[in-house]
Protein backbone atom coordinates (compact mmCIF):
# COMPACT_ATOMS: atom_id res chain seq x y z
CA UNK A 1 0.00 0.00 0.00
CA UNK A 2 1.52 3.29 -0.66
CA UNK A 3 1.09 6.48 0.89
CA UNK A 4 -1.59 7.84 -1.57
CA UNK A 5 -4.04 4.75 -0.74
CA UNK A 6 -2.83 5.46 2.98
CA UNK A 7 -4.12 9.20 2.96
CA UNK A 8 -7.37 8.81 1.25
CA UNK A 9 -8.23 5.47 3.62
CA UNK A 10 -7.30 8.30 6.53
CA UNK A 11 -9.71 11.24 5.15
CA UNK A 12 -12.28 9.25 3.57
CA UNK A 13 -15.64 10.39 5.15
CA UNK A 14 -17.56 8.55 8.18
CA UNK A 15 -20.67 8.41 9.68
CA UNK A 16 -21.17 9.50 12.94
CA UNK A 17 -22.24 6.91 15.28
CA UNK A 18 -25.72 8.03 16.00
CA UNK A 19 -25.11 8.14 20.23
CA UNK A 20 -22.42 11.00 19.67
CA UNK A 21 -24.46 13.87 19.81
CA UNK A 22 -25.81 12.62 23.59
CA UNK A 23 -22.39 11.65 24.66
CA UNK A 24 -21.17 15.08 23.72
CA UNK A 25 -23.99 16.59 25.72
CA UNK A 26 -23.57 14.42 28.80
CA UNK A 27 -19.47 15.71 28.84
CA UNK A 28 -20.19 19.01 28.61
CA UNK A 29 -23.14 18.79 31.71
CA UNK A 30 -20.83 17.49 33.40
CA UNK A 31 -17.63 19.37 33.20
CA UNK A 32 -19.95 22.55 34.01
CA UNK A 33 -20.87 21.42 37.36
CA UNK A 34 -17.33 19.57 38.41
CA UNK A 35 -17.94 17.27 41.76
CA UNK A 36 -15.92 18.73 44.98
CA UNK A 37 -12.41 17.80 44.87
CA UNK A 38 -11.85 16.89 48.77
CA UNK A 39 -10.28 19.42 50.86
CA UNK A 40 -11.41 22.28 48.79
CA UNK A 41 -13.20 24.17 51.84
CA UNK A 42 -10.05 23.95 54.21
CA UNK A 43 -7.94 25.52 51.38
CA UNK A 44 -10.51 28.13 51.37
CA UNK A 45 -10.19 29.17 54.95
CA UNK A 46 -6.15 28.87 54.80
CA UNK A 47 -6.62 31.41 51.94
CA UNK A 48 -8.75 34.09 53.78
CA UNK A 49 -6.61 32.95 57.10
CA UNK A 50 -3.25 34.23 55.50
CA UNK A 51 -4.64 37.07 53.87
CA UNK A 52 -6.18 38.48 56.99
CA UNK A 53 -2.65 37.74 58.77
CA UNK A 54 -0.84 39.29 55.75
CA UNK A 55 -3.24 42.64 56.93
CA UNK A 56 -2.85 42.36 60.26
CA UNK A 57 0.83 42.63 60.01
CA UNK A 58 0.74 45.34 57.55
CA UNK A 59 -1.56 47.75 59.89
CA UNK A 60 0.39 46.39 62.73
CA UNK A 61 3.60 47.76 61.18
CA UNK A 62 2.71 50.63 60.22
CA UNK A 63 0.96 51.34 63.18
CA UNK A 64 4.54 50.36 65.02
CA UNK A 65 6.47 52.05 62.49
CA UNK A 66 4.31 55.38 63.05
CA UNK A 67 4.66 55.05 66.71
CA UNK A 68 8.27 54.84 66.72
CA UNK A 69 8.63 57.79 64.21
CA UNK A 70 6.19 60.01 66.73
CA UNK A 71 8.76 59.06 69.49
CA UNK A 72 11.60 60.07 68.10
CA UNK A 73 9.82 63.47 66.74
CA UNK A 74 8.82 64.16 70.64
CA UNK A 75 12.42 63.44 71.69
CA UNK A 76 13.84 65.89 69.05
CA UNK A 77 11.57 68.32 69.73
CA UNK A 78 12.15 67.43 73.45
CA UNK A 79 15.65 68.03 73.16
CA UNK A 80 15.69 71.24 71.15
CA UNK A 81 12.91 72.56 73.64
CA UNK A 82 15.49 72.19 76.26
CA UNK A 83 18.44 73.87 74.13
CA UNK A 84 15.95 76.70 73.40
CA UNK A 85 15.11 77.29 77.20
CA UNK A 86 18.72 77.22 78.49
CA UNK A 87 19.41 79.72 75.83
CA UNK A 88 16.81 81.42 76.53
CA UNK A 89 17.72 81.44 80.30
CA UNK A 90 21.42 81.92 80.29
CA UNK A 91 20.67 85.33 77.80
CA UNK A 92 18.72 86.46 80.08
CA UNK A 93 21.47 85.81 82.79
CA UNK A 94 24.09 87.99 80.45
CA UNK A 95 21.64 91.12 80.52
CA UNK A 96 20.89 90.79 84.05
CA UNK A 97 24.74 90.45 84.96
CA UNK A 98 25.14 93.52 82.33
CA UNK A 99 22.61 95.19 83.82
CA UNK A 100 23.74 94.84 87.41
CA UNK A 101 27.37 96.74 86.40
CA UNK A 102 28.34 99.65 87.33
CA UNK A 103 26.81 102.59 85.40
CA UNK A 104 30.12 104.15 84.76
CA UNK A 105 30.25 102.67 81.25
CA UNK A 106 27.58 104.42 79.80
CA UNK A 107 24.95 101.01 80.42
CA UNK A 108 21.37 101.62 81.67
CA UNK B 1 -12.89 104.73 41.09
CA UNK B 2 -10.92 101.41 40.85
CA UNK B 3 -8.02 103.06 42.35
CA UNK B 4 -10.03 104.45 45.44
CA UNK B 5 -11.51 100.78 46.25
CA UNK B 6 -7.61 99.68 45.75
CA UNK B 7 -6.81 101.80 48.34
CA UNK B 8 -9.68 100.97 50.91
CA UNK B 9 -8.69 97.71 50.71
CA UNK B 10 -4.92 98.18 51.01
CA UNK B 11 -5.74 100.68 54.03
CA UNK B 12 -7.92 97.51 55.68
CA UNK B 13 -5.36 94.19 54.85
CA UNK B 14 -2.15 96.19 56.10
CA UNK B 15 -3.26 96.00 59.66
CA UNK B 16 -4.62 92.68 59.08
CA UNK B 17 -1.40 91.43 58.04
CA UNK B 18 0.64 93.30 60.74
CA UNK B 19 -1.61 91.62 63.39
CA UNK B 20 -1.10 88.73 61.88
CA UNK B 21 2.42 88.66 62.28
CA UNK B 22 1.95 89.48 66.23
CA UNK B 23 5.14 88.77 68.17
CA UNK B 24 7.07 86.57 65.55
CA UNK B 25 9.69 87.95 64.25
CA UNK B 26 11.31 87.11 60.72
CA UNK B 27 15.22 85.83 61.89
CA UNK B 28 15.94 85.01 58.20
CA UNK B 29 18.16 87.99 58.14
CA UNK B 30 20.70 85.94 60.38
CA UNK B 31 21.36 82.89 58.19
CA UNK B 32 24.50 84.90 56.64
CA UNK B 33 25.35 85.33 59.82
CA UNK B 34 25.18 81.57 60.77
CA UNK B 35 26.91 80.54 57.67
CA UNK B 36 30.21 82.48 58.89
CA UNK B 37 29.34 81.07 62.50
CA UNK B 38 31.58 78.47 63.97
CA UNK B 39 29.18 77.49 66.38
CA UNK B 40 25.45 77.91 65.60
CA UNK B 41 22.36 76.70 67.28
CA UNK B 42 19.11 77.74 65.22
CA UNK B 43 16.10 75.93 66.98
CA UNK B 44 12.55 76.79 65.63
CA UNK B 45 9.62 75.05 67.49
CA UNK B 46 5.93 75.92 66.67
CA UNK B 47 3.08 75.44 68.77
CA UNK B 48 2.35 71.82 67.26
CA UNK B 49 6.05 71.23 68.37
CA UNK B 50 5.26 72.21 71.70
CA UNK B 51 2.11 70.62 72.37
CA UNK B 52 4.29 67.13 71.14
CA UNK B 53 6.71 67.47 73.87
CA UNK B 54 6.02 70.25 76.06
CA UNK B 55 4.61 68.76 79.14
CA UNK B 56 6.73 65.53 78.47
CA UNK B 57 9.83 67.27 79.21
CA UNK B 58 8.87 68.39 82.59
CA UNK B 59 9.33 65.73 85.27
CA UNK B 60 7.31 66.58 88.65
CA UNK B 61 9.37 69.18 91.12
CA UNK B 62 8.34 71.81 93.02
CA UNK B 63 8.76 74.20 89.92
CA UNK B 64 7.10 72.15 87.33
CA UNK B 65 3.53 73.07 87.38
CA UNK B 66 4.76 76.87 87.17
CA UNK B 67 7.02 75.19 83.88
CA UNK B 68 4.22 73.41 82.65
CA UNK B 69 1.85 76.20 82.94
CA UNK B 70 4.73 78.27 81.08
CA UNK B 71 4.77 76.11 78.12
CA UNK B 72 1.45 74.99 77.54
CA UNK B 73 1.00 78.50 76.66
CA UNK B 74 3.81 79.35 74.60
CA UNK B 75 2.67 79.59 70.75
CA UNK B 76 6.50 79.28 69.82
CA UNK B 77 10.21 79.59 70.51
CA UNK B 78 12.45 80.95 67.85
CA UNK B 79 16.50 80.98 69.58
CA UNK B 80 19.83 81.85 67.14
CA UNK B 81 22.68 81.77 69.13
CA UNK B 82 25.83 82.11 67.32
CA UNK B 83 29.90 82.20 68.05
CA UNK B 84 32.82 83.82 65.47
CA UNK B 85 36.16 83.25 65.57
CA UNK B 86 36.37 86.80 64.42
CA UNK B 87 35.40 89.41 67.35
CA UNK B 88 34.13 91.66 64.49
CA UNK B 89 32.45 89.36 62.65
CA UNK B 90 29.02 91.32 62.36
CA UNK B 91 27.92 94.87 62.96
CA UNK B 92 25.10 96.98 64.03
CA UNK B 93 24.02 97.10 60.30
CA UNK B 94 23.72 92.97 60.51
CA UNK B 95 20.92 93.20 63.15
CA UNK B 96 19.72 96.27 62.30
CA UNK B 97 16.72 94.05 59.90
CA UNK B 98 15.40 92.83 62.91
CA UNK B 99 15.33 95.93 65.07
CA UNK B 100 13.19 97.19 62.34
CA UNK B 101 10.60 94.85 63.32
CA UNK B 102 10.39 95.79 67.04
CA UNK B 103 9.40 99.39 65.68
CA UNK B 104 5.66 97.62 64.78
CA UNK B 105 2.66 98.73 66.97
CA UNK B 106 2.71 96.69 70.16
CA UNK B 107 6.37 96.12 70.82
CA UNK B 108 7.88 98.19 73.91
CA UNK B 109 11.50 98.29 75.16
CA UNK B 110 12.01 97.19 78.84
CA UNK B 111 16.11 96.99 79.00
CA UNK B 112 18.62 98.31 77.21
CA UNK B 113 22.37 98.46 77.37
CA UNK B 114 24.38 99.45 74.75
CA UNK B 115 27.96 99.95 75.26
CA UNK B 116 30.89 101.09 73.10
CA UNK B 117 34.62 101.46 73.20
CA UNK B 118 37.32 103.48 71.73
CA UNK B 119 38.42 100.31 70.09
CA UNK B 120 35.21 100.20 67.83
CA UNK B 121 34.32 97.21 70.09
CA UNK B 122 30.26 97.50 70.70
CA UNK B 123 27.75 95.49 72.29
CA UNK B 124 24.71 95.43 72.83
CA UNK B 125 21.33 94.01 75.04
CA UNK B 126 18.00 94.59 74.78
CA UNK B 127 14.70 92.72 76.43
CA UNK B 128 11.65 94.09 74.32
CA UNK B 129 7.89 92.97 75.10
CA UNK B 130 4.81 92.45 72.53
CA UNK B 131 2.13 93.91 74.48
CA UNK B 132 -0.35 95.25 72.15
CA UNK B 133 -3.69 96.05 74.29
CA UNK B 134 -1.62 95.47 78.14
CA UNK B 135 -1.67 92.25 77.17
CA UNK B 136 2.10 90.11 76.85
CA UNK B 137 1.74 88.20 73.62
CA UNK B 138 5.94 87.82 73.31
CA UNK B 139 9.15 88.43 73.90
CA UNK B 140 12.42 89.55 72.13
CA UNK B 141 15.63 89.18 73.65
CA UNK B 142 19.11 90.07 71.89
CA UNK B 143 22.66 89.91 73.38
CA UNK B 144 25.32 90.69 70.81
CA UNK B 145 28.93 91.22 71.89
CA UNK B 146 31.98 90.77 69.96
CA UNK B 147 31.97 87.74 68.47
CA UNK B 148 29.42 86.52 69.59
CA UNK B 149 25.18 86.86 69.08
CA UNK B 150 22.16 85.34 70.96
CA UNK B 151 18.46 85.84 69.52
CA UNK B 152 15.47 84.74 71.37
CA UNK B 153 11.77 85.38 70.08
CA UNK B 154 8.95 83.31 72.12
CA UNK B 155 5.76 83.82 71.04
CA UNK B 156 2.94 83.62 73.71
CA UNK B 157 1.80 84.95 76.89
CA UNK B 158 5.16 84.52 78.56
CA UNK B 159 5.77 86.13 82.21
CA UNK B 160 9.36 87.29 82.69
CA UNK B 161 9.13 86.03 86.18
CA UNK B 162 7.63 82.74 85.48
CA UNK B 163 11.16 82.15 83.32
CA UNK B 164 12.83 82.16 86.35
CA UNK B 165 11.16 78.85 87.12
CA UNK B 166 12.77 77.10 84.79
CA UNK B 167 16.27 76.84 86.94
CA UNK B 168 16.95 73.77 88.16
CA UNK B 169 13.68 72.07 85.93
CA UNK B 170 15.11 71.37 82.74
CA UNK B 171 18.94 71.01 83.72
CA UNK B 172 18.85 74.62 83.26
CA UNK B 173 21.39 76.12 86.39
CA UNK B 174 19.72 77.49 89.29
CA UNK B 175 20.78 80.63 89.75
CA UNK B 176 20.04 82.58 86.63
CA UNK B 177 17.08 84.03 85.26
CA UNK B 178 16.25 87.69 86.15
CA UNK B 179 15.45 89.38 89.53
Amino acid sequence: MNIDHELRDALRRKQAPPDLADRVLDRINTSAAPAPRAGHGSSMVMRWLAAAAIVTLTVGGAERYYTSQKAAEAARVQKELRMALQITSETLAVVQSKLSQPADNGGR
Amino acid sequence: MKTTLALVAFTLLVPVAASAQGARLNLSFLDRLGERATEKQEITIDRSMLSTAGSALVGDGPNSAVVKQLLSELEGVYVRSYEFDDQKAFSMDDILAIRKQLAAPGWSRIVANEEKDKGGNWELQEIWLFNPGGKVGGIFIINAEPGELQVVNIIGPIDLLKLRGLGGVLGIPRNIGIN
